[in-house]
């Protein structure tokens, strides 16, 4: 129910708290949208959770991709939850929740 | 200028049909809005709340890493990597969910603990050591804390595109809905009193006629 993309070290991390479906992939050595067809495939088997490393997450066609899977998706699952990786968080670019804030408010709050 | 509604008859029927709709519109109008309301202070609520989770979260990962590193420097990158291939289990989440003013909120019930106890993580511990055990536990916490998270963040995002849908609503009465039938009254009641007039006018005339016509 619950699955991983992460890089070496999360995935050893999640696999060691007992994660069963955990993807490894190393930052610059995955194929081409490798991430994003693992991501589509996740979410089509119905995983409730997925965790993946904001650093991959923050690469233009997974963060596409997981835009695409919230905009599908019709129940609660899956829902997508971005982690650092051990280099720490990322500074985003991208703020969501402020986006949203924004979009539901009308101003930004801090 | 508001547009006045097509198609309708200038008659004291419609002028009536009319102000009940617009009692209605602004009664919706109303009562939307105090929704609206209260799901903002709701939606500011749970983002106050995800940004203490996602914190939390992050902190416990940052010392789970840390462990881990430790681990991987006593053990060897190879040997932990053996290791974390043997702690597989069952993760088992139960769904529910809440409503907040009619949005569903997901709420992920773990059906078994999470942190186990050392013997229950499935390596020995000869080829084993304490940073293991450490860098696991911190995971295994980190892993219960993502998934208060993601329900956390699922909530927001419904509650964000209810509070959108809520105002979008509340603007169409207020500016299209309410003014357009304000619009529409104020014309027929024109419409009403210039064709009194009309009549008026007509009456004088025949009154001339007949009376010009007795002489």
């Amino acid at each position: 129910m619950i699955a991983v993309i992460g890089d070496p070290e999360t995935a050893m991390g999640f696999r060691l708290a007992g994660v069963k479906d955990v993807y490894e992939y190393e930052h610059g050595l995955e194929e081409e949208g490798e991430v994003a067809r693992m991501l589509d495939k996740l979410a089509k088997e119905e995983f409730a959770i997925i965790i993946i490393n904001e650093r991959f997450a923050a690469k233009a066609k997974n963060r596409d991709k997981i835009r695409e899977i919230n905009a599908k998706k019709r129940g609660v699952i899956p829902i997508i939850v971005e982690v650092p990786d051990k280099k720490g968080p990322m500074a985003k670019e991208i703020d969501e929740i402020g986006w949203l804030i924004k979009r539901a408010v009308g101003v930004a709050v801090k | 200028m508001p547009e006045i509604i097509e198609g309708v008859s200038p008659t004291r029927m419609e002028l009536l049909r009319l102000s009940r709709r617009e009692k209605l519109a602004e009664k919706g109008h109303d009562l939307l809005r105090e929704k609206r309301d209260a799901l903002i202070a709701e939606f500011l609520d749970v983002v106050n709340e995800v940004k203490e989770a996602r914190k939390d979260v992050e902190a416990n990962l940052k010392e789970a890493f840390d462990f881990l590193i430790i681990a991987q420097a006593r053990l060897g990158v190879e040997q932990v990597r053996q290791l974390s291939l043997m702690t597989s289990r069952e993760i088992e989440l139960a769904f529910s969910s809440r409503g907040i003013m009619g949005v569903h909120v997901p709420i992920m019930e773990l059906e078994n603990e999470l942190v186990r106890k050392v013997t229950e993580r499935g390596y020995g511990f000869l080829e084993s050591s304490a940073a293991v055990d450490r860098s696991a536990k911190r995971f295994e916490e980190a892993l219960g804390k993502i998934i208060k998270l993601a329900e956390l963040e699922e909530a927001v995002r419904n509650l964000a595109v209810e509070v959108e849908k809520t105002k979008r609503r509340v603007n169409a009465l207020e500016y299209i809905m309410i003014p357009s039938l304000k619009a529409t009254r104020k014309y027929i009641r024109m419409r009403l009193e210039e064709m009194e007039r009309e009549n008026f006018t007509r009456l004088k005339k025949i009154k001339a006629m007949l009376e010009r016509r007795e002489r």
